[in-house]
């Protein structure tokens, strides 16, 4: 008996261990700077822990994590690897099918996470964005119609909603009483209609970049598909299709729901909203050129999806394992204690504790993207300018504005796309100041002090190209020094000048403490954020710099006492 | 008993870590066997058995692939595919015997020039006559939990004064592939 009690103890631990290795959910730290809109510290986060391996079971929701803040903090390139990734392992088929016994007997989190269905649609939503930055509008097109696989509809219920999960399992637990066991799993794999997706994100991505790559036919067709799919967006679809622009922003708003474990023994997943869904559009102004729409409606509702019977999956196996593991549980302790005969009883006893392990793992899997907006907007305007400034403000939440600046038109025509995440604590003043501190590379127009570079106490944070010493030397600046002499001086610091450089990953900016002197796309949140404000001198690393900042300030105060 | 547990438990654990997953994307050796036909359909064509040391001369200027699938093709992979192909002709030997000469790509100039690592002046007797270029197609076919996609590729020599497809090779394969796309 003794060896029994043991096992159960065994199991009992193996259980809970295994229940609590389902909840991958991110640091609350993390969420606050994603929040507040520091995606630099977030996502700089998320790399230092990011997994080499395919197998393990965030691969996938750790590549999203971070392709989202990178591309919010306005580094598509470095986003580059992850999404290329991501969009590998979501096109797999069955990646999770050799895992079934695994997930039914121990949990679901042994899987791989791939997401739900809409989670997956969004995925390939940001992968398109991420192409779309790097001018790459085929790869962009490819992800984006990737994005627009058939859903699965069984149907309305007795009032004429679209069926809910738990409807679902309840209909197919009616089957299995009514037909036998196996009905109910008939009823789910089979009992659906594939219909075509309401993914309208997917159609206008797909739509601009068919315009982009000048297959205006296939363009035309992904535009119409979406003003069908909502007529609310006959209008902008209309603008994309033939209005004037050549830039189109993608902007995420509030944050998206939570997964969580509900129904019967936690077996099924559901969703609590974060943010309320509206239909109040985003207001658009651009100093520098026009927009085809002063206002947009919202293109894409999270919450929506996320609620939507035919946006997710594995409810079955949730509901199945939920049945069987009580089913298991209550006759194993039944022949247990009613035998008088030890095998009998170890042998009611192994069942039990098998359905204990299954009752407590089954539990719905509430691992989720995290960082999804509750919803998405999309925006054409057409920037003429050099450093246009393009502003943006949803309809009734003053602090949701953001003052997007130097902004040019595309570099060799044709259409540029950005992507920008509000933050969800609006009200930051750097969202707003509309001003730009620092010199840099995405900006042409000049800066108080950026005749010196920042690490030596200007504020000038160029890559070290002839130009930017030209500006420096003419200053008085850095006379004698090349342009690789100023290399040098950076990769004495450790900074690194490109994203090569930054092996490919994402790294902080030296404005924000970090070691990158790679800049953002103007036009992202992350530009408005780096260079929307001032920040702290910068604190050598090396000697060498110490000294030769050392030197430039008795070079300044001898200049000044002439 | 306890046996039987434990192998069960074992059983799921290696269930756990089997199974190839399954993809319809393009593989490498895809790319290796497509850019191996096109060089050959190249080197055996008409349009370069047809010239000679006195045709006019030929300037191609190569463009990177127009990935037309569902699948991604890092840009790399795009020039690299076109590079293959350039690579696999006796480039010397067509200089002198068929007077064509291949020339630094419009794209790979712009940024030079951008970026500062290529003077102005660079390549400004470039003047290309002629454009190679490649399109790789794809169509899908889903049903149930199979999925099938069938991949053209076509490579082309244009004249640029005219539009005129001088010369053009196609490549077809199919990947098939089974498993729920969302599992």
């Amino acid at each position: 008996m003794a060896s029994v009690r043991a096992w159960l103890l065994g199991a009992a631990g193996a259980s809970a261990l295994l229940a609590g290795c389902a909840q991958t959910q991110v640091d609350p730290r993390l969420r606050a700077d994603v929040d507040a809109g520091q995606y630099a510290l977030a996502r700089t986060s998320i790399q230092q822990k990011l997994t080499d391996n395919p197998g393990d079971r965030s691969y996938i929701l750790d590549r999203l994590r971070l392709l989202i803040l990178s591309l919010a903090d306005g580094h598509p390139a470095a986003a580059e690897q992850v999404a290329n990734q991501t969009f590998r392992l979501l096109r797999t088929q069955g990646l999770n099918a050799d895992r079934t016994t695994a997930s039914v007997v121990f949990n679901e989190g042994v899987k791989i996470w791939k997401g739900e269905p809409y989670e997956q649609a969004m995925a390939y939503a940001y992968i398109a964005m991420q192409k779309a930055q790097m001018g790459e509008w085929d790869n962009a097109r490819a992800s984006a119609n990737s994005s627009l696989f058939l859903l699965k509809s069984f149907g309305e219920n007795e009032r004429g909603e679209e069926m809910t999960s738990l409807e679902l399992a309840r209909r197919a637990a009616e089957e299995d009483a009514r037909n036998g066991e196996g009905a109910g799993d008939r009823y789910i794999n089979k009992g659906y209609t594939p219909i075509k997706t309401n993914f309208a994100l997917g159609y206008l991505l797909n739509g601009v970049a068919n315009r982009a790559m000048g297959r205006e036919d296939e363009a035309a067709d992904n535009f119409h598909e979406a003003a069908a799919v909502r007529r609310v967006l006959g209008p902008l679809a209309s603008a994309l299709h033939t209005g004037e622009y050549n830039t189109v922003f993608v902007v995420d708003y509030g944050v998206g729901p939570t997964k969580i474990a509900t129904g019967p023994d936690d077996t099924l997943a559901g969703y609590q909203e974060n943010w309320p869904s509206d239909d109040r559009p985003l207001r658009v102004a651009v100093d520098g050129g026009s927009a085809p729409l002063s206002e947009a409606p919202p293109v894409q509702d999270i919450n929506a999806m996320a609620r939507s019977l035919m946006w997710n999956n594995l409810e079955d196996v949730r509901v199945a394992k939920s049945v069987l593991g009580s089913a298991m549980m209550v006759g194993g302790l039944a022949v247990a204690a009613g035998s008088k005969d030890d095998e009998a009883r170890y042998a009611g006893l192994g069942v039990a504790l098998a359905g204990l392990v299954m009752k407590t793992t089954a539990k719905a899997d509430t691992r989720h993207a995290e960082f999804l907006p509750q919803r998405v907007y999309v925006v054409p305007v057409r920037i003429d300018a050099p450093d246009s400034t393009v502003t943006l403000e949803v309809d009734g939440d003053s602090s949701s504005r953001i003052v997007l600046t130097a902004i040019d038109p595309p570099a060799h025509g044709g259409l540029q796309l950005r992507y920008v995440k509000l933050p969800a604590r609006g009200g930051q003043e750097w969202a707003t100041s509309g001003r730009v501190f620092y010199g840099n590379d995405e900006y042409a127009g000049r800066v108080d002090g950026d005749t010196l570079p920042y690490i030596l106490g200007g504020r000038d944070v160029s890559l070290p190209t002839p130009r930017a010493l030209e500006r420096y030397q003419q200053a008085g600046w850095l006379t004698d020094f090349t342009t690789v002499d100023l290399e040098n001086l950076y990769r004495e610091e450790g900074i690194a000048l490109s994203v090569e450089d930054a092996r490919g990953g994402s790294r902080r900016h030296v404005l924000e403490g970090g070691d990158s002197l790679v800049p953002p796309l103007a036009g992202t949140t992350g530009y408005a954020r780096l260079f929307g404000r001032t920040h702290p001198p910068y604190e050598p690393r090396s000697q060498r710099l110490r000294e030769l900042t050392k030197s430039l300030r008795r070079d300044d105060r001898a200049q000044g006492e002439q | 008993m306890m046996r039987l547990l434990s192998v069960l438990i074992l059983g799921a654990c290696l269930a756990g870590c089997a199974g190839a997953p399954k993809s319809t994307q393009m593989t490498s050796d895809d790319l290796e066997v497509t850019t191996a036909a096109m060089a050959q359909q190249l080197s055996g064509s008409r349009f370069l058995a047809d010239r000679g040391p006195d045709s006019e001369r030929m300037v191609i200027a190569i463009n990177k692939v127009e990935n037309l699938t569902s699948d991604l093709m890092p840009v790399g992979e795009q020039w690299m595919l076109m590079e293959r192909v350039k690579g696999s002709l006796p480039i010397v030997e067509l200089g002198k015997q068929k007077n064509i000469a291949f020339v630094i790509p419009a794209e790979h100039l712009r940024e030079g020039r951008a970026r500062g690592t290529l003077p102005e002046e660079y390549a400004s007797e470039r003047k290309p006559t002629h454009e190679m270029s490649a399109t790789f197609i794809s169509g899908t076919r889903m049903a149930g939990k199979d999925r099938t996609d069938a991949y053209l590729v076509e490579y082309r020599i244009t004249d640029l004064a005219t539009g005129e497809l001088v010369w053009n090779g196609t490549f077809e394969f199919k990947r098939a592939a089974a498993g729920l796309a969302y599992d």
